[in-house]
């Protein structure tokens, strides 16, 4: 039986989900030029809290449980490798708790969450900056965010690509992350950053360049120092 | 823009091995989420803020303040002109006031160094208004003198303005024409008939005599020491001359004698007084106008 997620809320006896189109009271009007396709999924989430008489607390869990997993890693991937991904991913859901109207009122609740991943996962590297410049780093174990069954070459591939996006300003970075590793569309990024969509473009279009230029500058150091040849493709 | 093309449609190889790499690195999967992790986030939620950073974050707020405003550079103000250099001679009697103002009362007082400041010099005399100059300005009982060395000087008297530039030298109050009469040398009783030594140490031996010779020799020794520069011999010739023989036939010629020599030798306060007796106790004299006028002069 498929799971409901947090966007159908819909138990059904027969034990599917469906979405609910009961006209709501009280609802939080909802500006019609910013819903897009990919926001309709979740876009009267704090209307079917108020349908179904469930609490705000209830609503944030079911988000929790349809998206920490994907959160947690794309948390870890703003955030870099060296800080706690549960840590980050609890701070982001504590938010979700103080302010649940927000985060139930949003347009795209995933877009909301992501926005509070970005400014937590910002904070808590100037932080470790800081903390790094002081000579306070701590030194111990951080779980992966990613799952055990990768392959080697996913894993590589997902070390290098860490590697590189260390290299980016933090505006390039969250944007390439959301949309090429997140898989988020440019809508929810717009609505997560809070800037036009437009922006989202231009800068995943920067971060793409940076990023390639990066890796083939990654590449020629390795190269360099390890006296190994340019593996020829084809 | 527009929405982007597939990173992996990009034409670029660099782009297409990063689009590749990217792509390869975000199949990876999330780790399962234990979800009794969520009472976690309750407890986090649920538990009270962390109040001792708000005093803490006061009281680094509230340093970091002072440490701005004590690093604050002061402002700086513009600096305002140079105070003049003023040099006064050992005699002189002179005061500044709050204002900036110099009263100059007697004797020498110079601005030496040439500033933007306004110099004020109040005399008995005059009132002296500069700036950027060098002069002198020296007063005694006769008047105020001043000499400009760099720049020019604003001299206000009563009714009048007088600019004096560099290279000038202006006395205050300026000395009377002194009528022509008055200045005619009356002829005596020849006494002495000598040459010019020899005749002073003869006009001397005959003062010290007495009747019309002696005071022929001390009004003559008065006009040969007026004539040799020697003033200060000749006034005290003609004030002998007078407390002597205060009617004596003579004493009309000595009173002018005293004033002329008064008046050009700026003692105009003295020459006042002669005036003034030669015209209680000379009131025929034709020459009564003149002196009358000269007084008036000298009193103005």
């Amino acid at each position: 039986m498929p799971a409901c997620d947090a966007s159908n809320f819909n138990h059904l006896p027969n034990g599917h989900c469906s979405r609910l189109h009961t006209p709501l009271r009280n609802a939080v009007p909802v500006k019609p030029a910013r819903r897009s396709r990919h926001l309709d999924v979740e876009m009267s989430l704090q209307a079917l809290v108020m349908t179904l008489g469930e609490s705000p607390r209830e609503a944030v869990r079911r988000l929790y449980v349809a998206h920490a997993a994907e959160l947690r890693l794309g948390v870890a991937r703003l955030a870099g490798r060296d800080l706690d991904p549960d840590d980050l991913l609890h701070e982001v859901f504590i938010v979700a708790l103080r302010k649940p109207d927000d985060v139930l009122s949003a347009d795209a609740p995933k877009a909301w969450l992501y926005g509070v991943a970005v400014k937590v996962a910002a904070s808590r590297r100037r932080t470790a900056k800081l903390r790094r410049f002081l000579g306070l780093e701590d030194v111990h174990e951080v779980a992966s965010a990613e799952s055990s069954s990768r392959t080697a070459e996913q894993r590589d591939a997902s070390k290098r690509v860490e590697q590189v996006l260390s290299k980016l300003s933090d505006k390039k970075r969250e944007v390439l992350v959301l949309h090429e590793l997140q898989g988020l569309p440019g809508e929810e990024i717009a609505a997560a950053l809070q800037i036009p969509l437009k922006t989202v473009w231009t800068r995943l279009f920067h971060a793409r360049k940076d990023f390639a230029a990066e890796l083939a500058r990654l590449e020629l150091i390795e190269q360099r120092t390890s006296g190994l040849k340019e593996e020829r493709h084809g | 823009m527009d929405e982007l093309k597939p990173w992996s449609a990009s034409t670029d190889p660099a782009e297409v091995k990063a689009a590749r790499l990217v792509a390869l690195a975000a199949q990876v999967p999330p780790a399962p989420l234990d979800h009794t992790s969520w009472d976690r986030v309750v407890r986090g939620a649920d538990g009270a803020r962390d109040v001792v950073l708000l005093p803490a974050f006061a009281a680094a707020l509230v340093a970091g303040v002072l440490l701005v405003l004590w690093l604050r550079p002061a402002p700086v103000s513009p600096a305002g002109p140079e105070a003049p250099v003023l040099v006064a001679s050992a005699n002189s009697s002179f005061a500044q006031q709050p204002s900036g103002v110099v009263r100059l009362d007697a004797g020498r007082l110079a601005v030496q160094r040439a500033t933007a400041a306004k110099v004020v010099f109040i005399t008995p005399h005059v009132t002296l208004e500069a700036s950027r100059s060098r002069f002198l300005a020296e007063v005694t009982a006769g008047g105020t003198t001043v000499r400009v060395e760099e720049g020019e000087v604003v001299l206000r008297a009563k009714d009048t303005t007088r600019v004096v530039k560099a290279g000038e030298t202006l006395v205050w109050p300026p000395s009377p024409n002194i009528p022509l009469p008055l200045t005619t040398v009356a002829s005596t009783t020849p006494v002495c008939d000598a040459t010019a030594g020899e005749r002073l140490d003869c006009l001397r031996a005959e003062a010290k005599g007495d009747g019309l010779l002696a005071q022929a020799a001390l009004y003559e020794l008065g006009v040969l020491e007026a004539k040799q520069g020697n003033r200060t011999d000749a006034l005290a010739a003609w004030t002998t001359s007078l407390s002597r023989f205060p009617d004596g036939v003579l004493h009309p010629e000595v009173r002018l004698a005293l004033l002329v020599e008064l008046t050009r030798a700026r003692r105009f306060t003295e020459a006042v007084a002669v005036a003034r007796a030669f015209e209680e106790r000379c009131a025929q004299d034709p020459r009564l106008a003149d002196v009358v006028a000269l007084r008036r002069s000298l009193e103005r």
